[in-house]
């Protein structure tokens, strides 16, 4: 292979920080929650602790998956995860709000979700099950 | 200082495992009362060649980096946080910050230390020691790893340095369009002070209040504030205005009718009363990797002679991945209100020492300065950030630079008054790295 094939293509591979796999992400929340569903503005404004109640005056605890932020937070607002792990020390040290709770797995979220009517949390569509529902779809 | 760096050092090291207790603490379900410690440093070199020149990256600090010296102390702080949160409704939080201080000191200041009242979800109210965010992202100027560049531009926010206040501030939001409307209103007595000329000029007998509006919407973003700090115990030129007594004095007693009127008027000009005043315009936009945050302000001070001036920041960035490489450009100008003090020096040639602190006195506040500078930020892991920055910084008078007599004047005293420019004016090209973090 020339190196006119392959210096582009090492160049790519350092530069990108895509995931190999497209995920679709859903924000779920407990069957019973009070919240019906969420549009791409609300679920920003959540996630980025702009709010922490809904019109309905619902409050909202949000959860965050260890794994799965980066990909969300560029689906969702299309930004780095750098970016938005910037953004959160800007709001915590000056006091405004604190970076949502966050869990290591899926698992753990469907868990904390199954078990708090409140939290809000994204997960991979396949790990969803009956203990929680769907209140937005990300597509990548 | 070393042992500042070396605490510095090792919490640069215990932020990664910090960070994973964090998380696992957070795993966990938590009910009120809940307390998290968390904390934010950076540990910052600066090196510059010009001779007899000190940068500073604000007017907070005495000391600046001086020629060929790696200077340590511009840039590192290290701060601590503590937050509770007691209720759904109540939290309190206190955060301190050890950088150089005023004096030369690193001993720790309490910046934020304050109770929160959520009464809803459209309003909010804190009292004790808060911050004004008369800026954009103002409110965290001591947070490098919160900001793009290696410091928030010298030559705006640098001459902001009485921004902490004991009081009470009050917010409320509500949606608008497809973001948020925030409109903040901000009272108390004023913390802080400034070093300039050699001398410490403290704002803590005063008042601070002003009020701020910010819109946040998905790639755009703006801010308008306003804000005052008042004092009216600030007699630093009480000297001066008996000084100018005695000469309205001399003047009438030696049939100087001119003289006696010009500096009896003078005299009463000075006051004890300082009315800092800010006006200021911000706008952010960003849309994936790109940035760009564009910000002006314009400042007033009553202080005699009283300044007038105004400052600009821009900045452009684009991410791609790890790094973030950007270009930022900054001016701020401020010019004394000229007042006229014509002194007969041929026949009354011990007047000579009061003409020099006149014209040092308009001379010390006076500024324009403009930086010009490019840099990388690379987030090394979540929690860490190097970046690395050249600044090109033109001062055709500055008073953040210093030099041996306390500040830059590029003005002085002349024989047709003081305002005739001499060759005072600096340049310099500043290097700066820095590793910021956060646990």
């Amino acid at each position: 292979m020339s190196a006119r094939i392959l210096l582009p293509a090492i160049f790519a591979l350092l530069l990108s920080t895509q995931p190999v796999r497209a995920e679709v992400l859903v924000v779920i929340a407990h069957p019973d929650s009070p919240i019906g569903t969420l549009s791409r503005e609300q679920a920003t404004h959540l996630f980025l602790g702009r709010v922490k109640l809904l019109p309905s005056g619902a409050r909202v605890k949000v959860v965050e998956v260890e794994p799965l932020r980066e990909t969300f937070y560029r689906q969702l607002v299309r930004r780095e995860i750098a970016e938005i792990n910037a953004y959160w020390a800007r709001l915590k040290f000056s006091g405004r709000t604190q970076p949502p709770h966050r869990v290591p797995d899926a698992a753990a979220a469907m868990a904390l979700v199954a078990s708090d009517p409140s939290a809000i949390a994204f997960v991979e569509g396949g790990s969803l099950d009956a203990r929680a529902r769907v209140l937005f779809r990300l597509d990548p | 200082m070393r042992s500042v760096l070396a605490a510095i050092a090792a919490t640069t090291l215990l932020a990664g495992g910090a960070l994973a207790a964090d998380d696992a603490a957070r795993a966990q379900p938590q009910t009120p009362p809940q307390w998290t410690v968390g904390g934010f440093g950076t540990l910052g070199a600066v090196w510059h060649q010009e001779d007899d020149t000190q940068f500073r990256r604000s007017v907070d600090q005495r000391r600046g980096a001086r020629a060929n010296e790696l200077d340590f102390g511009v840039d590192s702080a290290l701060g601590l946080q503590v937050h509770g949160v007691l209720t759904p409704q109540w939290s309190v939080t206190a955060q301190a910050v050890m950088n150089q201080g005023r004096h030369g000191e690193w001993g720790p200041h309490l910046v934020w230390g304050f109770v929160k009242y959520l009464p809803n979800d459209w309003s909010e109210i804190r009292v004790g020691r808060l911050v004004t965010d008369i800026f954009i992202d103002g409110d965290s100027r001591h947070v490098g790893y919160a900001y793009t560049t290696v410091r928030p531009y010298t030559d705006v926010y640098g001459r902001l340095t009485y921004d902490g206040f004991d009081g009470i501030d009050a917010s409320v939001q509500r949606p608008l369009g497809d973001g948020v409307l925030r409109f903040k209103v901000f009272g108390g007595r004023t913390r802080g002070s400034v070093y300039l000329n050699q001398n410490e000029h403290p704002m803590n007998l005063g008042r601070t209040f002003g009020a701020t509006l910010d819109w946040i919407g998905p790639e755009l973003s703006f801010k308008l504030s306003w804000g005052r700090m008042v004092t009216t115990r600030n007699d630093t030129n009480g000297d001066l205005r008996s000084a100018l007594g005695d000469v309205a004095a001399m003047g009438a007693a030696l049939n100087l009718p001119q003289l006696a009127a010009q500096a009896s008027a003078r005299a009463g000009e000075i006051t004890a009363s300082n009315r800092v005043g800010y006006l200021g315009a911000a706008l952010a936009w960003e849309r994936g990797p790109f940035s760009l945050q564009l910000m002006g302000t314009d400042m007033s001070m009553t202080a005699f002679p009283g300044f007038e001036g105004w400052g600009a920041g821009l900045t452009a960035a684009y991410r791609f991945g790890r790094w973030k490489p950007y270009v930022t450009y900054s001016r701020s100008v401020i010019d004394p209100n000229e007042r006229r003090l014509d002194l007969p020096l041929e026949r009354l040639p011990d007047l000579a020492v009061l003409s020099q602190v006149w014209g040092g006195l308009h001379d010390y506040t006076r500024h324009d300065q403009y930086t010009i500078g490019a840099g990388v930020r690379y987030d090394v892991t979540e929690n860490v950030a190097l970046k690395l920055q050249v600044d090109r910084i033109e001062a055709k008078r500055s008073s953040s630079l210093l030099d041996d007599k306390g500040f830059v004047p590029g003005m002085a005293a002349g024989p047709a008054g003081p305002f005739v420019e001499d060759a005072s004016a600096r340049s310099l090209t500043l290097f700066s790295a820095s590793l910021d973090f956060v646990f």
